[in-house]
């Protein structure tokens, strides 16, 4: 079978119903969910502990300070939480893919090195797991 | 994707821009040429999964040359961001070799998953 292969090209990425695509760089649904204790029963067998869900979602922006940029609208809505979504693929039926959810909003850091194009970089803390859905199916 | 590429490419709507999908002896400017892919293999089979390919933009060598290339250059590389799995990376100027000597350029370079 011969391998698949992708370009992450094409994402579409909404926060509180914004469109922020435009200036999305980099894109992350990091599962930083615990693995859960190794637990042994009484037929030798193997478990692992249930654990809870713990995702987020990693960004960076080229930074956008206008009114109605990223990076003020990241400001601006610090503490909220909002409902997102993301769509990978959009532009292939048979592979999109959208995940979503709700995120708590952090405002970033701000500033970087001179003479460089600055960047907005964040990491929102996602509510339980994401959905997924598959537009195409 | 040669034949993809070269679709997208006679898709832009510049009068007199010739689509050249090899390199060949004779170019005859404002043209743009597929230049030849370095080719990556990242997993077992046999087959490449990803391609860098040079592509060039030649205009004449006239004193409008500069400002031909900026007008053409966003119009190829849309056309060429526009096929799926190419993503368009860098255009740098250059110099393409003819036999009636080097043309005022841009080699634009963008990476394709096979």
């Amino acid at each position: 079978m011969a391998a698949q292969s992708r370009k992450l090209k094409l994402v579409d990425l909404a926060l509180d119903g914004v469109s922020f695509e435009s200036q999305l760089r980099q894109i992350m649904l990091a599962n930083n969910t615990d693995d859960g204790d190794k637990m042994w029963v009484a037929d030798g067998s193997e478990l692992r502990e249930e654990t809870d869900p713990d995702y987020a979602l990693e960004l960076t922006f080229l930074a956008d300070w206008r009114a109605d940029g990223i990076s003020q609208w990241l400001w601006d809505n610090d503490g909220r939480t909002v409902p997102w979504s993301a769509a990978l693929h959009p532009d292939i039926t048979a592979e999109h893919v959208v995940f979503g959810g709700n995120v708590y909003v952090k405002a970033p850091s701000v500033g970087g090195e001179i003479r460089t194009t600055e960047q907005t970089e964040v990491t929102l803390q996602v509510q339980g797991k994401p959905d997924q859905t598959r537009p195409g199916a | 994707m040669v034949e993809a590429l070269t679709d997208a490419l006679n898709g832009v709507e510049v009068p007199g821009l010739r689509v050249y999908p090899d390199v060949g002896p004779g170019v005859s400017p404002p043209g743009v040429v597929l230049g030849v892919p370095t080719f990556q293999w990242e997993t077992p089979g046999s087959e490449p999964t990803s391609a860098r390919w040079p592509v060039f933009l030649i205009v004449p060598r006239t004193d409008r040359a500069l400002r031909q290339l900026w007008e053409l250059l966003l119009p190829v590389t849309a056309a060429l961001d526009g096929v799926v799995d190419v993503v368009v990376v860098t255009a740098s100027p250059s110099a393409y070799p003819t036999s009636g000597g080097e043309l005022p350029a841009y080699e634009i370079q963008i990476e394709v998953s096979l």
